[in-house]
């Protein structure tokens, strides 16, 4: 085309010999160029061709400017994308379905390499400035709730003029498409509605009122995880109503497919939010009610015509009650449906996490009548599933409450929180926690009342206002203890109330005022005052474990204290220095011992390697049971630590005799069946996991994986016992268990994510290894896991386990001897699940190696020592 | 989806903004261009959906009746001439971006599905001829701006912005006897590069 500039004649002159050249007539411009240009061949050329191209006729521009104009009219946004196609940084993978403002995709992240959805909002959706806006505000504020019931947003944003929303992508199906089955399962329509009612509680909590929960905006994903979706497009939505029925007075081309979709929408409006006034949280939890009462009888619960019928029934007409459509429905059920969709708001649950309580009250019950009718077998027999039903309804003729009377609870369950700091004074902030750390150890060793650990009170630190019923619905107790402390001078006052959440009452109110140097009976006395309050009735091996530590020196306790809340704030270096000082103020502080030891592991293990900490963990835990053998702490850490280097033998008589002290005590089951796993025990691994979680659901949530299950075959279960969250451990076992149920896109798409995530975490790298195997990149695999191995052995991992996962993802990449050479390791390192070597179906193409016999004999010998070992106890 | 959408009211906060911005920016206030800009981005750009949505195959449609369009329902009816003139610039300039950006995705778009689409359709075609002329276009476009400013200017203001001579001259103050000069000297440019057959150096 153009020549460069350096050869190009000069412009300006280009210009005035053309203007003169044009001026002329055609036929004297050939002779004015050549005198003109004096030879110069390159003006003369460029000269010539301008003139040639010159005419006045511009049909040439404008046609092209028509001819785009009108492409670009006639294939305007809504277009569909094609598969293969670039969108932002997405490319798109295929078409998932069209929504109320525009078409969603699947697609892929080319940067974090990960599944998303994303939703391209039709140019008819972005006509009114304000309501993108608004919109855009909203979408925003949505995107920084953060719960595993709420529909991660990834991003907002404009590419070419169009507006989209990334988002996580969900497999799994709408409550609309589930309900085109018939009416759910009561359980499991319960269960749903405890998921949608805490999203929302979240939600409520940042102030964000969804305003359209129904049932095309709930995904149930396949593994039973409820995603609300479409937050903050309600408001805009709502606004495009308005245009609609604006347009229904002026205009004829109102047409039906708008008509429907107002008729959609209102089915599940509110009361208020039908007459159009000022909405607060309590729209939604109408709104939910009449999703949930749709869900347990199939039918909507408001039935009308046209919408003016319809707001007419929402306005003024009761539902059917639930009992016309099953008779035998539990009374409890009815009620909370029929209060949540109470016309006046006012008479609604306050909030979502109250609604929330009070159907996990509920399902709890149904649980409990369940396990008193049908023995576990029996359950999965559809005859049995019958006469459970029969008996349920039996019971509810006679009367639920008669059969479940509140007087008689089974244990009492008690969250004590951190306490409060009255002064605003960071010397003394440290108390807050520990101080509360202490109480909650003590309360450990009393049998008759089960304490969340202090792992799981943590977050509750520098909350200012607590809602004691919404805490006790997050933790699961019936019972909380909260405090507030001042200290000035050399004086340390402590409010305390015992709040009884269940029954709305106050136990017992109570100021403790001691001088500071008296710190350590705080504990002791706060102990006591749960013990009385609650009328807890001790064993006199409890009592004397509950009156202890009086022997410790303040200074010593002081840094004790210090170090158990650095520990908690993931100072584990400040934690090692302040209690190794308090080991040195006090040697004979066995619990400082205990936690020190802990804080060494934790450091030694986050750290990769660091062997020398792990003995000096030992030694501490040692030291610890020396000067008290009865103290529960340093049994369960040791124990952990003993699973971990290997040693798997020792770890299960520390853990019984913690057990033998309090045989409620959740990390030391969930730490048997640790034990139990790596030496080939799997039933009783998954009971003793099981029963640990029933304890305190959240124990180990994120650090270890029900890995029995797996190792059983139970896949399924498996993925449902994973928490949601997204981290890249979570991550790698859901795509884990996926991949043995041959789900082999999602698991895929897990460890990419997993690895996306995290590239350095060994079961992250694993799980790589694995999606390169399905996709036939064998020789990446073998290169990826060979850079692991060398990993392992620089750092000196010692993760049994995970080298277990190594060896299975190379027998996968078909390198039968580093699968060999690494099962071997993992054995010598402490993982002999015998059963599993034999049955494990991702080593089949090793089994029938003669190297195979050896390690699986060696692992044998192991754990036949170690069962029989089990039986003798 | 679209078609069964009413018309919709413009809202009137936007036309008072738009006309205020004008005068603003005729006044010498550089930002109000800026403010301008998006607002009548976003007009034209639903303009450029839904026109034809209700007069489909109108292949008579032009360019610059979006602007006109656009003027219409952004501005008010008290806005003088001169607000007129800057409002077609500012929408000739967004307007040939928008065409522009909407031409290369579809390009892009063809490519990146490669050889297995086939096109079922003439109009298809004509969009994808349409497109790469239009890219080729607006290339010689920013050529010639390169060289001379005020030329493309003129193209801008005339093709793409729908401004006659008079119009254009007093946007650009300057005489229309020179918008005539700058223009027939930058369609001879245009329409030579666009032809395939510029000079070389060299050849005869």
């Amino acid at each position: 085309m153009s020549s460069s500039a350096s050869s190009e004649p000069d412009w300006k002159q280009l210009e005035e010999l053309f203007q003169q050249a044009m001026d002329l007539a055609p036929c004297d411009r050939g002779k004015f160029v050549r005198e003109a240009c004096h030879g110069d061949a390159r003006l003369e050329d460029e000269l010539i061709s301008l003139l040639a191209a010159a005419s006045d006729d511009d049909e040439f521009l404008k046609q092209t400017l028509q001819t785009a104009a009108y492409s670009v009219v006639n294939q305007p946004l809504d277009a569909q994308l094609s598969p293969g196609s670039e969108f932002a940084r997405y490319l798109i993978v295929s078409r998932a379905g069209a929504g109320g403002m525009g078409q969603v995709y699947v697609a892929e992240d080319r940067t974090l390499k990960r599944r998303i959805a994303i939703k391209v909002l039709t140019a008819a959706s972005t006509f009114d400035p304000d309501s993108v806006r608004r919109f855009q505000k909203e979408a925003e504020a949505a995107s920084t709730l953060n719960h595993p019931n709420i529909l991660t947003i990834y991003e907002v944003g404009e590419w070419r003029n169009t507006r989209f929303i990334a988002s996580e992508f969900i497999e799994g199906e709408t409550i609309r498409q589930r309900l085109q089955n018939g009416a759910m399962d009561i359980a499991d329509a319960i269960d749903v509605a405890i998921q949608i009612a805490s999203g929302l509680s979240v939600a409520h909590r940042a102030g964000l009122i969804h305003r359209d929960i129904k049932p095309e905006n709930i995904i149930i994903r396949t593994d039973g995880l409820v995603k609300i979706v479409d937050f903050g497009i309600a408001r805009f939505m709502r606004k495009r109503n308005d245009y609609f029925e604006a347009a229904s007075e002026t205009s004829s081309t109102y047409g039906k497919t708008a008509l429907g979709l107002v008729i959609g929408t209102t089915r599940y409006m509110s009361p208020e939010q039908a007459r159009g006034q000022k909405l607060d949280a309590r729209t939604d939890i109408f709104s939910l009610g009449a999703v949930l009462y749709e869900m347990i009888c199939g039918q909507s619960a408001f039935e009308g015509d046209t919408d003016s019928d319809l707001i007419a029934a929402i306005l003024k007409t009761d539902p059917p009650q639930l009992t016309t459509f099953l008779p035998r429905i539990p009374p409890e059920l009815v009620d909370i449906v029929n209060k949540a969709m109470c016309k006046d708001r006012n008479g609604r649950y306050a909030d979502a996490s109250e609604l929330a309580a009070a159907m996990k009250t509920l399902r709890a019950e149904m649980d409990f009548q369940n396990r008193l009718q049908v023995s576990p077998r029996a359950r999965l027999h559809p005859v049995f599933v019958l006469i459970a039903l029969a008996a349920i309804a039996l019971m509810c003729l006679l009367g639920w409450k008669i059969l479940h009377p509140p007087a008689a609870p089974a244990t009492r369950s008690l969250a004590i929180l951190p306490f409060r700091n009255g002064h605003p004074d960071p010397a003394t902030d440290f108390l807050g926690f520990s101080l509360a750390d202490a109480v909650i150890t003590k309360m450990g060793y009393v049998s008759a009342l089960t304490v969340r650990p202090s792992s799981s009170i943590d977050r509750y630190r520098n909350v200012e206002q607590v809602n004691p019923r919404r805490v006790a619905a997050d933790l699961n107790v019936d019972t909380l203890l909260l405090g507030t402390y001042v200290k000035e001078d050399n004086d340390l006052r402590l409010n305390l109330q015992l709040v009884d959440v269940a029954h709305d009452r106050i136990l017992w109110r109570d100021t403790i005022n001691v001088t500071y140097d008296k710190l350590l009976t705080v504990q002791d006395r706060v102990a006591a005052q749960i013990i009385s309050g609650l009328e807890l009735h001790l064993t006199p091996a409890e009592q004397g474990h509950v009156r202890f530590d009086n022997q410790v020196s303040q200074k010593a306790y002081e840094q004790y204290l210090r170090g158990v809340d650095l520990y908690a704030l993931n100072d584990y270096a400040g934690a090692i220095a302040t209690l190794e000082a308090a080991t040195v103020s006090d040697p004979g502080y066995a619990l400082a011992w205990a936690h020190l030891g802990q804080a060494y592991e934790t450091n030694a293990s986050l750290q990769f390697g660091g062997k020398e900490q792990y003995a000096r963990a030992l030694t501490a835990y040692r030291r610890a049971l020396a000067l008290n053998p009865a103290l529960i702490e340093p049994q369960i850490f040791m124990a952990n630590l003993m699973t971990d280097t290997g040693k798997a033998e020792e770890a299960v008589p520390l853990l019984k005799a913690a057990l033998a002290t309090n045989k409620n005590n959740a990390e030391a089951h969930w730490e048997l069946g640790y034990a139990l796993r790596f030496g080939g025990l799997l039933k009783e691994s998954l009971a003793e996991c099981l029963l640990a979680r029933q304890l305190e659901p959240q124990v180990k949530i994120n650090s270890s994986a029900l890995n029995a299950y797996l190792y059983l075959g139970r896949y399924t279960e498996f993925l449902k016992s994973l928490p949601s969250r997204q981290s890249a451990y979570i991550l790698f076992y859901r795509g884990f268990g996926e991949y043995h149920l041959r789900e082999l896109p999602e698991a895929m798409k897990h460890f990419d994510e997993a690895y996306g995530l995290n590239a350095n975490l060994l079961q992250a790298r694993t799980g790589e290894a694995i999606a390169l195997s399905i996709r036939n990149q064998d020789q990446q695999g073998l290169k990826l896991l060979a850079d692991t191995e060398r990993k392992i052995r620089e750092r000196g991992v010692s993760d049994a386990e995970g080298i277990y996962k190594v060896a299975e993802a190379y027998a996968l990449l078909h390198d039968n001897k580093s699968a060999l050479r690494l099962l071997k390791q993992s054995v010598e390192n402490g993982f002999f699940p015998y059963p599993y070597l034999q049955s494990d179906p991702l080593l089949a193409g090793v089994r029938s190696d003669a190297g195979f016999k050896a390690i699986a004999a060696a692992a044998k010998a192991r754990y036949l020592h170690f069962t029989a070992s089990m039986s003798g106890m | 989806m679209m078609n069964d959408l009413p018309m919709q009211p413009d809202v009137p906060a936007d036309r008072e903004q738009v006309t205020r911005l004008l005068h603003q920016w005729r006044d010498g206030d550089k930002q109000a261009l800026n403010d301008l800009m998006p607002l009548v981005h976003r007009q034209l750009h639903s303009l450029a959906a839904r026109c034809l949505s209700s007069e489909r195959g109108n292949h008579t449609m032009r360019a610059t009746a979006l602007v006109n369009e656009a003027y219409l329902r952004l501005v008010t009816s008290d806005a003088g001439f001169q607000d007129r003139v800057h409002f077609f610039a500012v929408a000739a300039r967004i307007l040939r971006h928008i065409l522009v950006d909407y031409a290369r995705t579809q390009q892009r778009q063809k490519r990146g599905s490669g050889a297995e689409v086939l096109s079922l359709d003439e109009a298809l075609e004509v969009g994808e001829t349409a497109a790469s002329e239009l890219v080729d276009l607006d290339a010689a476009l920013s050529r010639l701006a390169e060289k001379d400013p005020r030329k493309g200017e003129v193209v801008e203001l005339i093709y793409f912005g729908g401004l006659t001579y008079d119009e254009a001259a007093e946007a650009l103050k300057i005489s229309a006897v020179t918008v005539h000069r700058e223009l027939r000297m930058a369609k001879a440019y245009l329409r030579r590069e666009l032809s395939g057959e510029a000079a070389t150096a060299g050849s005869v």
